[in-house]
């Protein structure tokens, strides 16, 4: 019997896509690179394996097409003649071939942001109103031919992608049905609205009128970049404009086909403006149209980068920047990959800035602020000034971060932390920041993680009556870690388990001043509570007040400098006490929104740990200000929860650096900020504006190619 | 009939107080209708002019929904009022625009109709068959709504059709029935025709053929025409004044609706969809009538169909079938059934349909109406917001005459409006904010809002659980702000009206049909100040 050897395995899945999408491939100019081929990891120990649909650990590919009441045969890309030809050949004709693209183009793009980021890509969880809870979302569904109209979009409701097809009404488009879903760009952007939005929930809604722009331009980036992957095409490019860059043309255009067979135009969007307008954001609503100015901007510091790496090459030829005429064709693949590495760097920054972005509604400036901090905090030597050439290409769009002193790169970064507030302590609740190479584990620990920061962070600051004195100091220290891990269970702490619990510390409670007859009381409502954090409350409810806990303080002070720093609010102030805001039975309620880990590495091995915490806060906002305002100063009844007209968010996100516990940044959006506010408010009253959500058929999605209405 | 001539004279201080030297101006809204009907009088040294502007109510269709049946012989009481009020003879009758909360009168008491005398009729240059841009939206608009009807078809029930819609499945159910009651605004559709060639186009083409009696609003326009005859029907474009009245002594300014020839040929995408007046895109129209003939043929000839209608080619077809174990399919048809999409391609049926509704509001002919003294009516029919901005793109006159002469700026009329005829019964979106009700700055502002609350919150769908939001909170709040609280309202509270309007200061006496708690009309009427 011969001897089994085994055979090394593939380094890739390789996997055929149209560059562009079928139109560029019928075009003479663009032919001979219309075609490309991307690459997926053969095999991911930590993942699932690639079944028939294409289904696999991000994505089931479900080709059902209801308006035609058809059901294609799934691909099976493990098939045998497929992989022997990398995948299935390019073919408008083939719903296999769609199903291969979209699902090739969508992990390529999954893995661009996973690299950038540090970490994997999550979906955004799904809520479940019968449970009240969210479930995590393991696999966003891909529908190649889900709707029969010139459209795409990222149905939030669905978690998934909704590609359309359609008859092209204009001639150019070269074809007479056209299939959004082999558009790479198409993909790519409502790839990266899925990705944002599992990222930050919270920017879907329409609180002004940069976040919901930002989503769309966030998307466009994405799929602009990535075209600067394609060497073929670029090398193409740059060798007919003579090595600029700053030409209109496929590269810089998006959706071409999709864009001749709409409206007879080149492309839906192009980024390239010559004379960039410092006043023409001031006046554009529109969310494509707005987001594009921010594409425009961040296309422009591409070219300064690409510029001032290429300079040199230039020069050594004899060239001038702006001459014209044929190039060597050396140089021509040297300023190529020029071209490609200043692009991925481009796109890795601004994915990095993700992080560093407050937890609702985000502005463009603040974009700004978080692509300086973060390349500045990853990598501190900016020698090819790409920080300068962001700011400067956002200054000439008009983009200006509030309350910042000047464009400057020192004062573009965000403010350190109040070196006052220590989180010596989080490590004592336990998280567990081991990495996990599972996306479940990974889900699951970070649903931990966030219980545990939310003990931690809901917890008041206490200490003991009369002089300090170090043994009871931790005595109550690990009384109260203990307390705070025993209720963040859900069922750890109710019944059989919680009578033990009691017993375990009758004894602290009775040392902390409670008497016989409260401590029996608790026990009774502990019983009663409903949910985790219900007991939790009523836990402290008697832990801090004084007269039943005669023993314990609260040390205010230190409560009211975290409500400073993450701008909510734990008590209600009591100069202005915001009864807009719900309040639980012990204080009002907070909302851990994620807690993520996260690990980069620099261009010189710089390392880089950081836990990014999101914590956010809602109030009850009124049409009217006067309405607000009475609302604001008064209880509401008893029992009574009332809605108002809408919701208003206030929160931080905090990054902690793990390798020495130091809180970096907070970054914060107040909650008692009335002309923040005010202008959400005025942004949804405005009828032009997007935000117009009186009409909740057009606020369902918010994200497609096109809007509908 | 006794009870209407014994409270009229005593609730009409316009009739008794005319004794030649006070010229006044009387609006009349007939109330409890969720739709416009308003009867405007001129009186002036003895002489009266009285012009329609529309006539209709909402209620008669969907007949299910009580407030809606019960309020089916109203609007026969408002033509019999109307004809025995003004002896079948209207000066002029304006038809603002194409839907049947404005003409169902027409429609359904029409033998009343063909009794009246009718002088002239006023409207919107969008309804001029000799007009290429007005021909290309109405075409486009024939097209959809000839879709649409036939999608709807398709979900007629008990059709035992498997191409039928499935209105066991409550996305489908609910996205129909929306579109279903949209289509009801237009009467009967015609099914859809391609129009001649372009050269027909230019030079104007056949007009329709309409139906008499006439049963769609577009037959009561073509009936409208032939009833005040060539000579006596003008068609209103925007920056055109006209001169109307007793002694032709008042002055309506066209606002709208906008003629957007040059918008609607610039494709500069970065213009953005929203700022289009009008939008429906010849795309949605053509994908949703490729899809409806797929759907359609199948039904009929069982699977031997056009080719043209799949995208893709036979050996690559495979129809949907629940029973399938293929792993796939086993995805989608157990478990997560939110996650579904079998309706979702609907959506932009859906869509099409509110976009042509939007786009037949926009085709309002708006009229700003200046009376001796100088004091503005507006009576914007439902113009939406896009409407109301492009009040502002234009001068009024737009050519003046002479060559040279005088020009107000919409702004400028605006700031005299003392009648106020609320738009769209109030809804969200049709009066604009700073571009309008805000620039409307007269201390003596009124306002009539033909609005009928109860009936608006019937229009209930599974995702639009409260109905319609007429009249909308806030723009009410606001309107009561800018006019004092002096608001009369289709279903208004006669005696809470009657105790605002009784407050010294007001430029308009209130006085209705009769002296019950819900009479037919209410009037308004004011004495011009001296020229």
């Amino acid at each position: 019997m011969a001897k089994m050897v085994p055979i090394p395995q593939p380094t890739a899945r390789r996997l055929r896509v149209y560059a562009f999408d079928p139109n560029a491939s019928l075009d003479l100019g663009s032919a001979k690179f219309s075609h490309a081929t991307i690459a997926l990891a053969w095999s991911d120990p930590t993942e699932e394996p690639i079944s028939v649909g294409p289904v696999n650990e991000y994505l089931e590919v479900i080709d059902i097409d209801p308006a035609s009441r058809q059901f294609y045969p799934p691909l099976d890309l493990n098939a045998p003649d497929v992989l022997g030809q990398d995948g299935l050949p390019p073919s408008e004709g083939d719903p296999r071939f769609h199903q291969q693209m979209v699902f090739a183009v969508a992990m390529k793009t999954i893995k661009l942001f996973e690299r950038a980021l540090g970490r994997k890509v999550i979906w955004a969880p799904a809520w479940d109103d019968d449970e009240k809870t969210y479930v995590p979302t393991l696999k966003l569904r891909v529908y190649p031919h889900a709707l029969r109209e010139a459209n795409a979009y990222y149905s939030r409701d669905k978690r998934a992608l909704l590609f359309g097809y359609f008859n092209a009404t204009q001639r150019a488009a070269g074809a007479s049905w056209i299939f959004t879903a082999l558009s790479h760009d198409i993909i790519v952007h409502e790839t990266t609205h899925a990705i944002l939005d599992g990222l930050h929930p919270r920017y879907s809604e329409p609180t002004s009128i940069d976040s919901l722009a930002f989503h769309e331009a966030f998307a466009d980036i994405a799929a602009l970049f990535s075209h600067f992957q394609l060497y073929e095409a670029v090398y193409d490019y740059i060798e007919k404009n003579a090595g600029h860059l700053d030409q209109i043309g496929l590269l810089s255009g998006l959706a071409g086909q999709f864009a001749k067979g709409t409206s007879g135009h080149p492309s839906l969007r192009d980024f390239i403006d010559t004379k960039p307008d410092a006043n023409l954001i001031e006046n554009t609503d529109e969310p494509h149209d707005r987001g594009s100015i921010l594409v425009a901007a961040v296309f422009d510091a591409f070219l300064s980068i690409y510029s001032a790496r290429t300079v040199d090459l230039l020069r050594m030829c004899g060239l001038q920047m702006g001459a014209t005429g044929p190039l060597h064709p050396d140089l021509v693949a040297r300023l190529t990959g020029e071209a490609t590495k200043s692009a991925d760097h481009v796109l890795r920054m601004c994915i990095r800035a993700l992080d560093y972005l407050p937890p609702v509604d985000v502005r463009f400036g603040e974009f700004l602020r978080a692509i300086i901090t973060a390349d500045a905090d990853l990598i501190p030597d900016d020698r090819l000034n790409y920080r300068l050439a962001f700011i400067e290409a956002f200054r000439r769009r008009g983009i200006f971060p509030e309350h910042c002193l000047s464009m400057s790169p020192d004062n573009l970064l965000w403010d350190a932390a109040d070196p006052d507030l220590t989180i010596s302590d989080i490590d004592a609740e336990g998280m567990n920041l081991v990495p996990q190479y599972r996306r479940g584990d990974i889900v699951r620990t970070a649903e931990e993680n966030r219980r545990k920061v939310w003990y931690w962070l809901t917890q008041p600051e206490l200490r003991l009556a009369g002089p300090p004195n170090a043994a009871d100091e931790q005595r109550f220290a690990a009384f109260r870690a203990n307390a705070r891990a025993v209720f963040a269970h859900d069922h750890a702490c109710t019944g059989a388990r919680l009578t033990a619990y009691l017993a375990d510390i009758d004894a602290d409670l009775a040392w902390l001043g409670i008497s016989e007859p409260d401590r029996e009381k608790l026990a009774a409502d502990l019983g009663a509570a409903p949910t985790h954090f219900a007991r939790w409350e009523t836990f402290l409810k008697v832990l801090t007040d004084p007269t039943r806990a005669t023993n314990v303080v609260s040390d205010k002070n230190v409560d009211r400098a975290w409500e400073r720093e993450l701008g909510l609010f734990f008590q209600r102030p009591s100069d202005n006490p915001l009864y807009t805001i719900r309040g639980g039975m012990s204080g009002l309620s907070v909302e851990v929104a994620s807690v993520r880990t996260t690990r980069r590495t620099g261009p010189d091995g710089q390392d880089i740990r950081q836990l990014v915490i999101e914590i956010t806060q809602r109030r009850r906002g009124y049409f009217d200000a006067k309405v607000q305002a009475a609302n604001d100063a008064t209880p509401p009844p008893q029992g009574t929860f009332p809605k108002g007209d809408f919701i208003f968010r206030g929160g931080a996100t905090v990054i902690i650096d793990l390798r020495d516990n130091t809180l970096r940044y907070v970054i914060t959006k107040r909650i008692d900020d009335d002309v923040r506010l005010d202008r959400q408010r005025q942004h949804l009253l405005a009828p032009e504006a997007m935000g117009f959500t009186y009409d909740p058929a057009a606020a369902k999605e918010p994200f497609a190619m096109l809007h509908r209405m | 009939m006794a009870r209407r001539t014994t409270t009229k004279a005593a609730a009409h201080p316009a009739t008794t107080s005319s004794t030649g030297s006070g010229e006044t101006i009387t609006i009349r809204m007939y109330r409890q209708i969720l739709g416009d009907c308003f009867l405007l009088t001129h009186d002036y040294d003895g002489r009266r002019f009285r012009a329609l502007v529309d006539c209709g109510a909402l209620q008669c269709i969907g007949a299910s929904k009580p407030n809606t049946k019960a309020a089916v012989a109203h609007i026969g009481a408002v033509v019999d009022d109307l004809f025995a009020d003004t002896g079948g003879e209207l000066d002029l009758v304006i038809g603002t625009h194409e839907h049947y909360d404005h003409l169902s009168g027409f429609l359904l008491h029409f033998d009343v109709w063909q009794k009246f005398t009718i002088k002239q009729v006023w409207l919107a240059w969008t309804e001029d068959y000799t007009d290429s841009v007005a021909n290309d939206i109405r075409d486009k608009k024939s097209k959809g709504l000839a879709a649409l009807a036939a999608l709807v078809g398709l979900g007629a029930e008990g059709k035992p059709n498997p191409f039928a819609l499935d209105r066991t499945n409550a996305e489908i159910d609910d996205t129909v029935t929306r579109i279903s009651d949209l289509l009801q605004f237009y009467g009967e559709i015609d099914p859809w025709q391609a129009p001649g060639g372009q050269a027909l186009a230019a030079a104007g083409r056949t007009p329709r053929v309409p139906k008499v009696p006439p049963r769609s609003c577009l037959d009561v326009f073509d009936w409208l025409k032939s009833k005040a005859a060539d000579g006596n029907v003008t068609y209103l474009s925007p920056g055109q004044q006209k001169v109307f009245g007793v002694d032709n002594r008042l002055k309506a300014s066209v606002f709208g609706p906008p003629r957007t020839r040059d918008r609607l040929l610039k494709l500069d995408p970065t213009d953005g969809p929203t700022r289009e007046t009008y939008l429906v895109r010849p795309d949605d129209v053509n994908a949703l009538d490729v899809t409806l003939k797929l759907r359609a043929a199948q039904a009929d000839t069982a699977m031997t169909d056009d080719p043209g209608h799949y995208p893709f080619a036979e050996r690559f077809r495979r129809w949907e079938d629940e029973t399938s174990t293929d792993a796939v399919a086993a995805l989608y048809y157990k478990g997560q059934a939110k996650r579904r999409i079998d309706g979702t391609w609907l959506g932009s049926a859906d869509t099409l349909a509110l976009k042509i509704d939007g786009d037949v509001n926009n085709t309002s002919l708006a009229l700003a109406i200046e009376v001796p003294g100088r004091d503005v009516l507006l009576f914007p029919a439902d113009a939406q917001v896009g409407n109301w901005l492009s009040w502002h793109d234009q001068q009024y006159p737009a050519t003046p005459v002479p060559l040279g002469g005088a020009q107000e700026s919409a702004e400028q009329i605006l700031a005299r409006v003392i009648f106020y005829k609320v738009g769209h019964h109030g809804s969200h979106n049709a009066t604009a904010r700073l571009q309008g009700l805000e620039m409307m700055t007269s201390p003596d502002l009124v306002a009539m809002m033909p609005v009928v609350e109860a009936i608006a919150r019937e229009q209930v769908t599974k995702t639009n659980p409260d109905g319609w939001a007429m009249p909308y909170g806030d723009l009410y709040a606001r309107l009561k702000d800018k006019t004092a609280k002096r608001i009369v309202r289709g279903d208004g509270d006669r005696a809470e009206e009657e105790a605002v309007f009784a407050a010294p200061g007001g430029r308009f006496a209130l006085t209705y049909s009769d002296n019950g708690p819900n009479p037919l009309w209410a009037e308004l009427t004011t004495i011009c100040r001296p020229a």
